[in-house]
């Protein structure tokens, strides 16, 4: 029985609060993650999970409610903290990649090793999403998926306790995509460390351990996964 | 290298033209401003240094009617006075009205005149002039003057310009109701 690694307990993030124009992007959120679980964040445009990932990866505070992660309330903290926790144990993977560009994609990543406590060398980053000849690219000369690689290979080696993908594969074709799910898939079964993975496709819901759905802002189901189908099977 | 250092380092070179006006911009505003943060104790020190040559008096007690050798005395025996210097002063008008002069026997001790061209006045007919009067008048002229009770001369031959620390300003050396009103330039004799 896996221990508890994430819980969200009564989670509100509310803008303009008690204004006709309040909007609640989320809305009384509660769900637990288990240790080593890939997760999968599924709903449409606008339903909130962009906003609960960034509240996951102390990116931004919420209006109401705690966030445990790892025993500690991250809710609680002030932003030195939150910027203190997201340098060392998040790793976030951007829809848009936000790469720099003035630096080469193995350099993209060596940044890893300057931020994280106990970072992956980057070399072998760059091996594992299979991008061992485009190490010395800069990200303009790079196609999108291979730019999106990179972005995941800056993450993994920071070696997280949290991972954390916001629509990875949202720019990405069919067997682009399917590379880089296989990367995280391999990554909860080779180091047993948590990714969370927010998407629109529902049809990627079979590969994850534990599937949630949001809809405006709330949650509409929260469903354990006892069998699940590898990412190679999938057809979308 | 760290990378935020690698970033900027390359940002730099890839706009070396840009980087190099601003920077020159940049240099232009501080030239100016360290420059005039720099003139106030400069022309502090400038002026310092002058009256330091020239032994500028304290003070100078005027009197139209004269001091008496008593008063004199007095004024040395004073033990906060370190020097007394004696001086006549008159102010005289050329002949042709167009310059108001504030002549002055030459003190020697204190406020001395500091020669620019030419050489003291030795004789009794020869004076030196202020530099604001240097366009006007040239060495080896003579200068005529309207009748004064004060001077035995009516005209003095020119024999150097001088400047004095009393009478730094170019024009308006003080105010008078010969001429036109204003006193435009001190003379030695």
């Amino acid at each position: 029985m896996s221990e508890e690694f994430i819980r969200l307990s009564h989670v509100s993030k509310i803008y303009n609060a008690h204004q006709d124009n309040e909007v609640r992007a989320n809305d009384d959120l509660n769900f637990n993650i288990k240790r080593g679980e890939l997760t999968v964040i599924v709903g449409s445009s606008g339903a909130g999970k962009s906003t609960l990932l960034n509240t996951l990866g102390g990116m931004d505070s919420v209006s109401e409610g705690e966030v445990w992660v790892n025993g500690i309330d991250i809710a609680k903290f002030s932003e030195k903290k939150r910027t203190t926790y997201r340098r060392r144990d998040i790793g976030f993977v951007f829809q848009f990649y936000n790469l720099i560009p003035n630096l080469t994609a193995l350099e993209n990543v060596e940044l890893a090793n300057e931020i994280a406590k106990d970072p992956l060398d980057a070399k072998k980053a760059m091996k594992s999403v299979g991008l061992e000849k485009r190490m010395d690219n800069f990200p303009p000369q790079m196609s999108g998926g291979e730019q999106q690689r990179v972005a995941v290979a800056r993450a993994i080696a920071k070696n997280p306790a949290l991972l954390l993908a916001d629509e990875p594969t949202g720019a990405l074709d069919y067997h682009t995509g399917k590379k880089i799910l296989k990367i995280f898939q391999d990554y909860v079964h080779d180091t047993g460390k948590n990714v969370v993975i927010v998407t629109h496709n529902s049809l990627i819901k079979p590969m994850a351990d534990h599937v949630i759905e949001v809809v405006d802002g709330k949650i509409k189901s929260d469903v354990i996964n006892d069998h699940k189908t590898p990412v190679e099977d999938l057809e979308w | 290298m760290s990378k935020i250092n690698l970033n900027t380092l390359r940002e730099l070179k890839s706009s070396k033209a840009r980087f190099f006006s601003v920077t020159l911009l940049l240099a232009l505003a501080v030239f100016i401003f360290a420059g005039l943060k720099a003139t106030t104790p400069d022309m502090n020190q400038t002026m310092r240094s002058e009256y330091d040559k020239t032994n500028l008096a304290d003070a100078q007690l005027n009197n139209s009617l004269g001091f008496t050798g008593s008063e004199i005395e007095s004024i040395q025996k004073n033990k906060n006075i370190k020097s007394v210097s004696k001086s006549f002063q008159t102010i005289a008008v050329t002949s042709n009205n167009k310059h108001a002069i504030n002549i002055i026997s030459n003190p020697e001790k204190l406020s001395k005149f500091t020669i620019t061209k030419g050489r003291e006045p030795k004789k009794d007919n020869e004076i030196i002039l202020g530099e604001q009067l240097r366009g006007d008048y040239n060495i080896g002229q003579q200068i005529k003057i309207k009748h004064n009770d004060d001077l035995k001369q009516k005209q003095y031959k020119i024999v150097g310009f001088a400047t004095s620390s009393v009478y730094m300003k170019k024009s308006n050396l003080g105010q008078t109701n010969l001429g036109d009103g204003q006193i435009d330039a001190f003379a030695g004799v």
